[in-house]
């Protein structure tokens, strides 16, 4: 068993981790400070260059590594850190959420680790030990694990019992491998990305790169670029120009997409080990994510048309959030319908019911409100181009203006909530399908909501609030919301259930 | 001693409920702040009026200037007959806003914790603000402004106690 009663330090290969992060945080700046000052041939500057280097580079790990402690007492975790200025963070405990190992390039070259903690209320990254050796670190976890689940035991036991029997932190015997993804599953995952925002993606850290390097790029090059005019090269553009650009866009967004995925979800894994829900993935990046299954608060499914093709699904698992804050939820990608169906049942231990009371929504208010949106736009500058005889595009606009409309009006036929004595589930989308499950004892508070042209038709929007934020769906009728809203309030006021 | 069973569906809706209103020197403070925001900007249109050489210009200014205050003005004055709360023996429910129409409920056993707050124009008119917090993102805090101070002290009490005894 680990003793973390004396105040503990991390591995001595830590040092080495704070120095490759100095020497990377450092290296902008000295390529930027040899460029600006243009000749190293004055000694005072070399000097001082050099020791800055050496204190940061060198000293200051050795620093950080020595005041980075941590040790629990009683029922805390103590993390003490700072040279100059002291950090000393206390964790209740009960209070942490779930344990997570990450493990990035430079910590596997150096076999180690990190442990993060995460809370309700922390940001990303705060609560790190960032150089740990591996065995250290996988009984730190359980260590801290144990802790938690002690202690929620207690309150489950009086709650509700019957989680009594698969709840006595029968972490080793409960094991159940959940999905694994090969290399064919991680390719149709890879294909069946938003392939848009990669290749916009790629074009934001091309452009972005380029304003950064332009500087030392011209300095050298100077005379290249000097008869180099941007309108020249819009002049020269023409239709097989821009169409070898888009085949470039493309090919960039597929590749991205393709190496963006495989770094993410290489040797991706998924069990479920106890009460707890166990994720394994990454490439350069390792990560291990461990989530209690009481603290999740909803999942999401999400679809698009290459993917239903594929008949699967992406789902997206959320623990309680403050705002902002990325690190709580955990994608699991390729989910079939018989995981889907698992992974419902394994975390909010439900049994699929088919008396489900769906409420639909209202198609034609969807329809009419993208209209109003896209009307005075769109056709004012469909007027201008018949105005001035350009036939075909004023024809695009008020093609694109049509199955915009009919695009929410699908989109509206497929909104609909449904409710069962347990769960609430939101559904909406048509092209881009989207399906959140919760569980009624986990919201926090309920809102309907209308603009005033809303109120003569008789009809409301609603939004649901968790701890890990909001979901809304619009247009209903009121009477109808006016009762599930009504109801859920009330099975939230009778439920004694922990939520958080 | 009594210990009856309660169902979630034999319990009233809010709709069954009086909303109470704010006091009504809240409107009159609401009005005055509203003016009191647009003041800076009257004075940018009087320099402009020295400065600018095309008239036009100033007078379609103020024009709009003065059609955006009216509408400010006139919607904060029909938000006032629209808001309100109803406090229940296990919810709390606000109602706020005109054109955009918001009704949230939220039990007191999702309730973190409650402040009281106050601004020197809210001093001035003796009224206050009573903050309700819930955990996660800030999407589901009410903030109850323009209240009586010994009302929302009333209030702060009521729900820290009934939060304290799901805490």
């Amino acid at each position: 068993m680990l003793d973390l009663s004396t105040p503990r330090r991390q591995s001595k290969l830590s040092i080495l981790l704070y120095v490759f992060k100095n020497i990377k945080g450092l290296i902008l700046f000295f390529l930027y400070a040899i460029f600006g000052i243009g000749e190293l041939t004055d000694y005072r500057i070399v000097l001082g260059l050099s020791l800055a280097f050496l204190m940061i580079g060198v000293i200051a790990p050795f620093l950080n590594y020595y005041y980075f402690t941590f040790q629990v007492v009683g029922d805390e975790l103590i993390i003490q850190k700072g040279v100059l200025q002291k950090e000393r963070k206390a964790i209740p405990l009960e209070r942490i959420q779930s344990v997570n190992i990450t493990q990035n390039l430079v910590q596997r070259i150096l076999q180690l680790v990190a442990v993060e903690l995460e809370t309700a209320g922390s940001k990303a990254k705060e609560l790190e030990i960032p150089g740990l050796n591996r065995e250290f670190a996988e009984s730190f976890k359980n260590l801290l694990q144990e802790h938690t689940v002690s202690i929620e035991d207690v309150s489950t036991d009086i709650e509700h019992p019957a989680d009594l029997e698969s709840g006595n932190a029968s972490a080793q015997s409960d094991r159940q491998e959940l999905l694994e993804l090969n290399f064919i599953d991680l390719l149709k995952v890879a294909l069946t990305q938003n392939h848009l925002r990669s290749g916009f993606l790629a074009l934001g850290v091309v452009v972005g790169f380029w304003y950064k390097i332009q500087d030392i790029v011209e300095r050298f090059y100077g005379d290249i670029f000097e008869n180099f005019e941007w309108e020249d090269a819009v002049s020269y553009a023409s239709i097989s120009l821009i169409g070898m650009a888009t085949a470039i866009f493309i090919v960039v967004a597929l590749l991205v997409s393709l190496v963006t995925t495989v770094n993410k979800y290489y040797g991706f894994s998924l069990r479920k080990s106890g009460n707890y829900l166990e994720l394994e993935m990454g490439l350069l990046n390792r990560r291990e994510v461990k989530i209690p299954l009481k603290k999740v608060q909803l999942i999401e499914f999400k679809s698009n048309p290459l993917r239903r093709l594929l008949r699967y699904q992406t789902a997206t698992i959320f623990q309680a959030q403050s705002d902002g804050a990325g690190t709580t939820r955990v994608e699991v990608p390729a989910c079939s319908p018989a995981i889907m169906r698992q992974l419902q049942h394994i975390i909010f231990a439900q049994q699929p019911s088919e008396e489900l009371n769906t409420i639909p929504s209202i198609a034609s208010s969807h329809a009419r409100l993208r209209f109003y949106v896209l009307a005075l736009p769109i056709l004012s500058s469909a007027a201008v181009f018949v105005y001035f005889g350009w036939y075909v595009p004023a024809v695009l606009m008020v093609l694109v203006i049509a199955w915009s409309c009919f695009n929410a009006f699908k989109d509206g036929q497929r909104t609909a909530i449904q409710t069962d004595n347990s769960m609430i589930i939101l559904k909406k989308g048509w092209l881009f399908p989207i399906k959140v499950i919760m569980p009624v004892y986990k919201m926090q508070a309920i809102e309907k909501w209308r603009s005033i042209f809303l109120k003569r038709r008789r009809q409301t929007h609603i939004q649901l609030h968790t701890a890990a934020g909001s979901r809304g769906l619009r247009y209903f009728k009121e009477d109808q919301i006016a009762q599930v809203y009504n109801q859920i309030n009330n099975q939230v006021i009778t439920s004694n259930r922990g939520w958080m | 001693m009594t210990n009856e069973q309660i169902l979630a569906a034999e319990l009233p809706p809010i709709e069954k409920s009086d909303f109470k209103k704010h006091p009504r020197r809240y409107l009159n403070k609401n009005l005055i702040a509203k003016t009191l925001f647009f003041f800076p900007t009257l004075i940018v249109l009087i320099v402009l009026y020295f400065v600018l050489d095309h008239e036009w210009v100033v007078w379609s200014l103020a024009g709009s200037w003065i059609i955006l205050l009216i509408t400010v003005l006139y919607s904060s004055y029909k938000e006032y007959f629209v808001k309100g709360y109803v406090l229940r023996e296990q919810d709390i429910t606000y109602r706020r806003g005109w054109i955009f129409h918001h009704e949230t409920t939220v039990p007191f056993n999702r309730i973190q914790h409650t402040e009281i707050k106050d601004g020197p124009i809210d001093r001035l008119f003796n009224l206050c603000q009573l903050e309700i917090y819930t955990a996660g993102g800030s999407s589901s805090d009410l903030s109850l402004s323009g209240l009586d101070p010994q009302d929302a002290a009333r209030l702060k009490e009521f729900i820290s106690s009934k939060t304290a005894t799901y805490a």
